[in-house]
């Protein structure tokens, strides 16, 4: 068995039932932790200042680092399902092909800094990638990143967490939960052995007395998150409303950017194309988006989804019914990511709470 | 001069002269407004204008989902009908099949965004109807300052500047998308026979596919920021645009938007244009 | 509600070497004939370059597979030859995108890839013992001639087969020289036609729609299976002249066809619904299709 057994990671759901461990973190060792995870060898990703965003990079030393913003525009799924990547290649000599599969493309690697949001979108992304056949890619850099998030204890008016059965302290997907309970202090969950192994190596970790806890610290974004909307009433309406002409006035300034896609933590469709020299080529996973018109057109031109409303429903469908109905979760952790950043306010909580507001369950194209 | 706006638009759509009504209304979000597609008369109050009507809505008059709502009247800022210009100059839009409610705008954003202070259509080129007070177009401006100040640095500058900003890009297309002048039913980058323009976000295709977009839009492009203004992970693309308007206002003395009797300069011939590339 | 992990609903597959297999790699073929069917239509036959790896393959007939011109790309194409066809198996595809105007240059001898099988398959348990109705239009043949050669492979599991094939002229129907081996065994009922206009002088068949003339033929729904496949509008007429006969919808089986990348429930792409035509299809009962949004 190769040291990438999968049963490790059914060991790191093993852990989570027997409950997490509890430690405390001096905070002025928070960016500490990106210094001992550098020299690791490890490659670490935390939120940076790039020109005028705050997002998502590899960095080499913890001073790049900076964790006072609500989230990152980028989210860190990229760590784990890369923008663009060879799945394998080959070579085209005489009309002989020489396919080469490596499996040298993974180098360990820390999520540092991300909010529970995004560390709960891994778990369930997880389903997809090991529905029937497993996606080594995803298997392999999921077993070799480790998550060291950090709960909120801000929020804006885009996130909407918990109204998606998530928490801005939610442990969901994360190695190692920190939450600042006092001003110099640190209560971290460690969830998994991945997580204890990397906090052992750190030396900067304490006992934790017993009465420590973090519900105090985020009592007071729990409650400015409220609910944006009773997430009991969507999939209801969504399993009969296909139809509904509802769709056309909510999503009609849709440009379909796929910005929402992009941005997304869960958001995790793909595209293979083919990518060829003069003496061979290889085979590329990029990322795409159903919001794209070429997404679902066939050869002979004919388009299933043929317009904006339609695809735009697909993705609405997709996060809130087919994903639980297939995969037996929301695809979506209320980062808040789609709203904030789409550039015509087409806004998923206010559609969310239009259906949930919905007085009937009106009648379908069936 | 909302009240105007929306008494105006009651009329049209009443009287039956037009069928939508495309304008902004009220976000989700504070500081934030949401195109909004007016078809009964009845809904007039929910349109808005202030400082964060930042959408070109133009982009809506080439997109199927809202011409089959039928004829149109659009409430545009002087940028939207620079956009609008176009479309008509490209036999996008017909001029008498739109009804232009022009809004003069001293400017969006708080702070305002960086084409404001060097914009010259506070008041609109082209409309049937204008809400606020006319302004005079200032002739103080330097559009292309920004441009000029790049064109100090050297090639090798220049070159990695480039390099670091187009890395970042993802291939989202929301530069395409959101652009009023990117109306193409196939756009050459989703064609695959042959692949023009690799998908993958890798430094060639993002190369190829900003600079493409870049010289389609040359001589084209209106800065209306929108492209930059979309863009995820904060590419500076305006600044690539207007350095080709630059050269396009230095070679041909042409800026699009501001005469829809014009011919495009890519599209025209006159004895008197540069030829200095024929040795 | 959400991410009830300890419901561990992952279908996680516990081996380790399964979860290290590449589930994008292609395994090498060889092109060992190429028949011209139509002007645009050419029928492959193909094994596997590995002989251990043809000796071993198995697949249900119906089933797809996703085949790769290299250096262009993939293309999903039902298998349209039958399983009990051990040596060999067969793609018929149309040339109208990129990676089929690739593989329409090549020639026998030439290396594609393949990756399959993949989906559902044609539910033959079922079907024995009854009566079945193939009925197919034009470029849809394919996907109903791997049951067709399956069935007669198979003869004395099923009763009476019946074989409906319309194209919109004689240029375009496919699978010619089988049409006449069926026309040719009395275990098998055949009826080709083509649309009006379609025909050339010396055609023997039959004239007209194949919705019409399957009405003309009127077989009998008792206990009996219909197989039909076709272009969407072809599908649209057929179905209720079905009915009308007292096929029960159940009875009705299809096989659909959808955009698609990874053919294996990954890429998110060929959905229709919470169905997706890679896993859950592409052989769909028409009681199974009513129950679709309209977006294939």
């Amino acid at each position: 068995m190769s040291s990438n057994n999968p049963e490790t990671v059914s060991e790191r759901e093993v852990q989570k039932k027997s409950g997490p461990i509890f430690k405390v973190l001096d905070a002025r060792n928070l960016k500490a932790l990106v210094q001992k995870g550098l020299e690791l060898g490890c490659r670490v990703f935390a939120p940076v200042k790039d020109d005028k965003l705050v997002t998502f990079e590899q960095v080499s030393s913890p001073d790049q680092v900076l964790l006072d913003g609500i989230t990152t525009r980028m989210s860190p799924k990229s760590v784990v399902l890369p923008r663009t990547e060879k799945v394998f290649s080959y070579k085209i000599r005489k009309g002989e092909i020489v396919v080469e599969n490596k499996d040298d493309f993974v180098v360990p690697a820390i999520i540092f800094g991300c909010r529970p949001c995004d560390a709960a979108s891994f778990p369930i992304m997880d389903r997809l990638f090991r529905w029937d056949y497993q996606d080594k890619f995803w298997n392999k850099r999921r077993e070799a990143t480790l998550i060291v998030s950090i709960s909120c204890l801000d929020c804006d008016d885009a996130c909407f967490c918990t109204s998606v059965g998530l928490a801005p302290d939610s442990t969901e997907g994360s190695d190692v939960l920190l939450t600042l309970i006092s001003r110099d202090q640190y209560l971290a969950e460690i969830m998994t052995e991945k997580g204890a192994e990397f906090v052992e190596k750190t030396g900067l970790f304490d006992e934790a007395g017993a009465d420590l806890d973090k519900s105090s610290a985020t009592r007071a974004v729990r409650q400015k998150l409220g609910k944006k909307f009773d997430v009991e009433k969507i999939k209801p309406w969504l399993d009969e409303n296909y139809g509904n002409k509802f769709w056309g006035e909510v999503t009609r300034m849709c440009i379909g950017c796929g910005i929402c896609t992009y941005v997304c933590p869960t958001c995790h469709c793909f595209d293979l194309v083919d990518e060829a020299h003069y003496d061979g080529g290889a085979k590329i996973k990029n990322w795409d988006a159903c919001q794209f018109a070429a997404f679902t057109v066939h050869a002979s031109g004919h388009n299933p989804r043929p317009d904006q409303v339609s695809r735009h429903r697909q993705r609405i469908m997709h996060k809130y019914k087919y994903y639980p109905d297939n995969l037996g979760a929301i695809l979506c952790t209320g980062c808040g990511r789609c709203v904030r950043h789409c550039p015509m306010e087409v806004n998923l909580i206010r559609i969310l709470k239009g259906i949930s507001e919905i007085e009937t369950v009106c009648g379908t194209q069936r | 001069m909302i009240e105007q706006i929306r008494e105006t638009a009651k009329k049209l759509l009443t009287g039956g002269e037009v069928k939508v009504v495309i304008g902004y209304e009220n976000g989700g979000l504070p500081q934030t407004t949401r195109p909004v597609f007016i078809t009964s008369p009845d809904e007039v109050g929910r349109l808005v204008w202030n400082k964060h009507c930042y959408a070109n809505v133009a982009r809506f008059l080439v997109r199927k989902e809202v011409a089959s709502l039928g004829k149109p009247a659009i409430i545009a800022k002087g940028c939207d009908v620079k956009a609008i210009v176009v479309q008509i100059q490209e036999s996008q839009v017909k001029r008498e099949n739109v009804v232009i409610l022009g809004v003069t705008c001293q400017g969006v954003g708080e702070p305002p965004l960086s084409k404001c202070p060097i914009c010259d259509v506070n008041t609109p080129r082209e409309y049937d109807y204008l809400f606020g007070e006319k302004i005079p177009p200032r002739t103080d401006i330097n559009k292309f300052a920004d441009a000029e100040e790049f064109e100090k640095k050297s090639p090798k500058e220049r070159w990695e500047f480039w390099e670091k900003q187009l890395s970042k890009c993802i291939k989202c297309y929301a530069c395409r998308q959101v652009c009023p002048l990117c109306y193409c039913e196939v756009c050459i980058a989703d064609k695959n026979q042959p692949q023009w323009i690799e998908t993958s976000s890798h430094t060639r295709g993002n190369y190829h596919w900003n600079l493409i977009r870049a010289w389609h839009l040359s001589g084209r492009c209106i800065d209306c920021l929108e492209c930059e203004r979309a863009c995820p992970v904060g590419i500076p693309l305006s600044l690539l645009n207007r350095r080709l308007a630059k050269s396009v206002k230095e070679r041909f003395g042409y800026e699009p938007g501001y005469d829809k009797e014009a011919a495009p300069p890519l599209t025209d011939f006159k004895q008197q244009d540069p030829q200095e590339f024929i040795k | 509600m959400q991410n009830d992990a300890s419901t561990a609903y992952s279908n996680v597959i516990e081996s380790g070497e399964d979860a290290l297999d590449n589930i994008y790699l292609p395994h090498l073929m060889v092109i060992k004939e190429i028949v011209q069917e139509t002007p645009d239509v050419k029928s492959m036959k193909l094994v596997f370059q590995d002989e251990e790896m043809q000796k071993n393959f198995s697949f249900r007939t119906g089933q797809f597979g996703e085949f790769t011109v290299f250096g262009v790309g993939e293309s999903t194409f039902n298998i349209c030859s039958s399983q009990t066809w051990k040596d060999h198996i067969e793609c018929c595809f149309r040339k109208v995108g990129r990676v089929t105007s690739a593989l329409w240059q090549m020639n026998e001898g030439d290396i594609i890839g393949f990756r399959g099988p993949y989906g559902n398959w044609y539910p033959v348990e079922r079907m024995e013992g009854k009566n079945i109705l193939f009925i197919a239009g034009g470029i849809a043949l394919p996907p109903v001639r791997c049951m067709i050669w399956h069935a007669l492979d198979m003869r004395t599991k099923f009763k009476n087969i019946t074989i409906l094939y319309g194209a919109r002229t004689v240029a375009d129907l496919v699978f010619k020289r089988e049409l006449a081996q069926w026309a040719n065994r009395d275990d098998v009922t055949i009826v080709t036609t083509v649309d009006p206009g379609g025909e050339t002088p010396d055609w023997k068949g039959k004239v007209g729609l194949v919705p019409i003339v399957l009405k003309g033929m009127a077989p009998s729904s008792d206990n009996a299976i219909a197989l039909v496949c076709g272009p969407p509008i072809m599908i649209k007429f057929t179905l209720p002249v079905l009915l009308e006969l007292g096929f029960a919808k159940e009875d009705i089986i299809t096989s659909l066809e959808n955009r698609m990348k990874c053919g294996l429930g990954k890429c998110g792409r060929c959905n229709v619904g919470k169905v997706y035509v890679c896993k859950d299809g592409p052989i769909f009962t028409a009681s199974q299709v009513a129950l679709l949004p309209e977006e294939y």
